[in-house]
């Protein structure tokens, strides 16, 4: 099979970012600092060392968890007690008949030897299951860990994914580039919490799903919309907000005022965005938010760029407006922008069917991940591009096809400066 | 004053009185249709939750739950309630094509080789969520003449937000002077899915229907208010669902909305795939309709709320109880019928379908309601030789609102010819 190369990515590192390429595998990768000041990364069931701050890792070392089954959606932070706590699935093959309906259960290992050995294993009881690296601690001392559960449909006759999806052309070869939404499909959200460094753990009340209308306002009167890979950060003022996924051209959000028990309605966020997850933390050192997640607008995602800008900016006001926007990377194909205004209506935008001529260098950037170490963010995420199989003569997706095993794309990691967020 | 008419004055006052004195001190309010001649109804004996069936004896069974009763003269009089042995309840009943009968209900079912007198489990149908099985209307599970079993159940949520609580956002009216809730549902987050589970051993192994990568198909609302699939109008729910095995060889699956009608599916393959949610052409509230099949003729019978935006908006979502046949396989709707309707509704057969089809749902303030405001819901319908078995409930704001308190609303059981529904 011949390939084509890779693209020229329009966004290298700026001066002074590090960037790694190939480290850990995207989702299910958490990094904590050690007691020695050495950074530990999570990459599927193994970790890697950093004993310079990022600069160089050492080879991965299998994960000592006994009661972990597959990799997926983990989380790790230190709790303010020192330990390590390691949220993953267990063991068991959850298949259709667990009560999460084909989530595996997630449970809690801690560690009292900076990740040398895990045990505990409490179940958390989630909601479906979580957005992976979402576990935080509040200054409370509670944990928070919000999910999601999805259901949808994809063989409707005339609606089964294939046909539903979205195509495209790429150097003459016919290519798949998305398909989530074009068929039913609904995530529903909720927040676990747990006040004894995770032995125990309870679900907030009811769930959370968007009832808002075109204007945003939550009177169902356009249905219910999607709260899909939620994060939650703790604000200046001592709320909990939470930033998800959602199909309505726009990122959606909800506070807490009692430490994740209690949420408001889910409203419509001021930024724009795909049907794509965002990564929101709190910045430790200064207490404001930054999210990074695909700022697009509701044409581009039309025109089949859904993942195709990966943006960040910073809220110094407890989520109420958002600055210092900055694009991380961009595909050709859109401009370079730094800001996409929110649009309306607020309703379900998917590309259209037909997207017609891709440009050769098309790429997605998506799944981000932050972690702050001293005055460096390190920032994590996936791009893909693609490649076409010569010899089948067909393109090989960038589409969110299940099992794709060799859809083209690497993981990266750029260690910025803080001040480069901000400026 | 002319003394004879004082006289009569005073006596309609005193019976007046004594009327609303008696309606007031007994929940038991005189609401609604009277059955039409020919034409039985036993109230309080069994309504929501019910289920009968012919015995091989002759006689009928109605279960009830924890319990059942006989009737040896076709349902006029009954014998006291016999209570099924610990652990058993039941509310459906269904004969099977091997001659056992099924007892239908909480997680599974029972199978009984000798007329009701001991009962062995079937397998559960569905896995359990949160550790309860998947909710349903009662009664759900049919049987094909294939001899397949097909149970379809929902898995519901709801939001619970401070800035919208129940209580809150219901609708209220005033009713004998005094304020009283109608309706909560529609007024605050909610969604339900529907899952369909498919046995070909008379439920001794259940198969989920399923989609890719072994997930759960699940049916929910994503059409427009044109009634088109196109998802641009979030998803709405599709719950309490109905099967029945049409003519033409599919089964149509009738739910509650959480839109002004009916939605529907149909499966062209004995249950293992079905087609997008549509709505039908049958305007409703958010209430579950009842489909069935009349096994002596093959058509389909369905006894719904049908009523109009208008009237959901003036607090009768479900002031009117109807019935209609179909004998097209669910295309088209004939013999249209009322056989419940509240005072402050015209007493019409028919209420056409409207549009947009979207969440409709009360006033808040849904101002005076007339002494004979009433609520018929949550029908049943069993046959047996040349009768249809129509159970429901039946309230008034006596006794609270009709999606509270089910247990207190009076328990209709009615006998009709089926020559009455073709008329």
């Amino acid at each position: 099979m011949a390939m084509t190369g890779k693209p020229a990515f329009r966004k290298p590192a700026p001066e002074g970012v590090v960037e790694h390429v190939g480290l850990g595998k995207g989702e299910g990768t958490a990094m904590v600092e050690l007691d020695d000041g050495s950074l530990m990364l999570l990459a599927g069931s193994d970790y890697l060392i950093s004993t310079d701050g990022g600069q160089t890792w050492g080879e991965p070392q299998p994960l000592n968890c006994e009661a972990m089954g597959a990799s997926g959606g983990v989380s790790c932070i230190r709790l303010q007690s020192g330990t390590l706590a390691l949220a993953h699935r267990g063991k068991e093959d959850a298949g259709r008949g667990t009560e999460e309906y084909g989530w595996n259960p997630f449970y809690l290992s801690v560690s009292e030897d900076e990740g040398r050995n895990w045990s505990g294993a409490w179940p958390m009881k989630l909601l479906g299951g979580p957005y992976y690296d979402a576990m935080m601690q509040l200054s409370s001392g509670r944990l928070l860990m919000p999910s999601r559960i999805c259901f949808s449909n994809n063989q409707h006759p005339g609606l089964e994914y294939e046909r539903a999806s979205s195509y495209g052309y790429w150097k003459g070869l016919r290519v798949q580039i998305s398909g989530h939404y074009h068929y039913p499909e609904i995530d529903i959200a909720a927040v676990s919490y747990s006040d004894d460094d995770g032995q125990t753990w309870q679900r907030c009340q009811g769930q959370l799903m968007g009832w808002f209308d075109a204007e945003g306002i939550p009177n169902g009167r356009a249905g219910v919309t999607a709260v899909d890979e939620p994060n939650v950060a703790e604000c200046a003022d001592g709320r909990v907000m939470m930033l998800a996924r959602s199909t309505v051209g726009r990122l959606v959000q909800s506070y807490s005022e009692d430490g994740g028990e209690n949420w408001a309605p889910i409203l419509p966020s001021d930024l724009a965005s795909s049907y794509s997850p965002p990564r929101l933390r709190r910045i430790p050192s200064s207490g404001d938010l930054l999210c990074v997640w695909n700022q697009v607008s509701r044409d581009e995602i039309r025109r089949g760029y859904r993942r195709g800008r990966l943006s960040s900016a910073i809220s110094k006001d407890n989520g109420a407006s958002w600055e210092d926007f900055k694009t991380i990377g961009v595909t050709t194909g859109i401009e370079d922008v730094d800001r996409i205004p929110p649009q309306y209506p607020i309703t379900p935008v998917i590309a259209m069917p037909e997207l017609g001529t891709l440009p050769d260098d098309c790429a997605t950037f998506d799944y981000a991940n932050v972690w702050f170490v001293g005055d460096k963010v390190h920032l994590m995420y996936d791009r893909s591009w693609i490649e076409a199989d010569e010899d089948a003569q067909q393109a090989v997706t960038l589409g969110e096809r299940h099992g794709t095993a060799n859809k083209p794309g690497e993981t990266v990691l750029r260690i910025y400066p803080l001040e480069w967020f901000y400026s | 004053m002319h003394l004879p008419l004082l006289f009569v004055l005073s006596v309609l006052l005193v019976l007046c009185l004594l009327a609303m004195e008696g309606r007031a001190g007994d929940e038991r309010v005189a609401i609604g249709t009277p059955p039409p001649e020919g034409v039985i109804e036993v109230v309080d004996l069994g309504g929501i939750g019910c289920s009968l069936v012919e015995l091989n004896d002759g006689s009928l069974m109605l279960v009830r739950g924890e319990d059942y009763l006989l009737s040896t003269d076709e349902g006029v009089t009954w014998s006291e309630p016999q209570p099924f042995a610990e652990g058993l309840s039941g509310n459906g009943i269904t004969r099977l094509a091997s001659g056992a009968l099924a007892l239908t209900g909480g997680p599974g079912g029972w199978l009984s080789e000798d007329e009701g007198k001991t009962w062995s489990p079937m397998a559960e149908p569905f896995p359990r969520m949160m550790g309860k099985p998947p909710a349903g209307l009662g009664d759900e599970m049919i049987q094909l003449s294939s001899g397949r079993l097909v149970w379809p159940r929902h898995v519901g949520f709801g939001g619970r937000h401070p800035e919208l609580l129940y209580e809150d956002v219901s609708a209220y009216g005033v009713w004998r002077g005094q304020r009283v809730q109608t309706e909560g549902h529609g007024h605050l987050p909610e969604i339900y899915v529907t899952l369909v589970s498919y046995s070909d051993d008379e439920g001794q192994t259940w198969k989920l229907a399923e989609g890719n990568h072994g997930n759960v198909n699940a049916l929910m609302g994503w059409f427009d208010a044109e009634g088109l699939p196109t998802g641009y109008a979030g998803v709405t729910g599709c719950g309490e669902a109905t099967v029945a095995e049409t003519q033409n060889g599919r089964i149509l699956l009738f739910a509650r909305p959480t839109v002004n009608r009916i939605v529907s599916s149909y499966s062209a393959d004995a249950g293992e795939s079905w087609s997008a949610v549509l709505p039908a052409a049958l305007a409703n509230s958010i209430s579950p309709p009842r489909l069935r099949r009349i096994p002596s003729t093959g058509d389909l019978m369905c006894v719904w709320n049908q009523v109009s935006a208008e009237e959901i908006r003036r607090g009768y979502r479900r002031g009117r109880l109807s019935v209609a046949i179909s004998r097209d396989s669910g295309e088209t709707w004939e013999n249209f019928k009322t056989i419940e309707v509240s005072e402050g509704l015209d007493d019409v057969d028919r209420v056409p379908a409207d549009y947009p089809i979207k969440l409709v749902r009360a006033r808040d303030d849904v101002g005076q309601l007339p002494d004979g405001f009433g609520y018929f819901h949550y029908a049943n319908v069993c046959f047996a030789r040349d009768k249809a078995y129509i159970m429901y409930s039946r309230g008034a704001p006596s006794l609270g609102i009709a999606e509270q308190n089910l247990h207190k609303q009076e328990q209709v059981l009615r006998i009709y010819p089926l020559e009455w529904l073709y008329s």
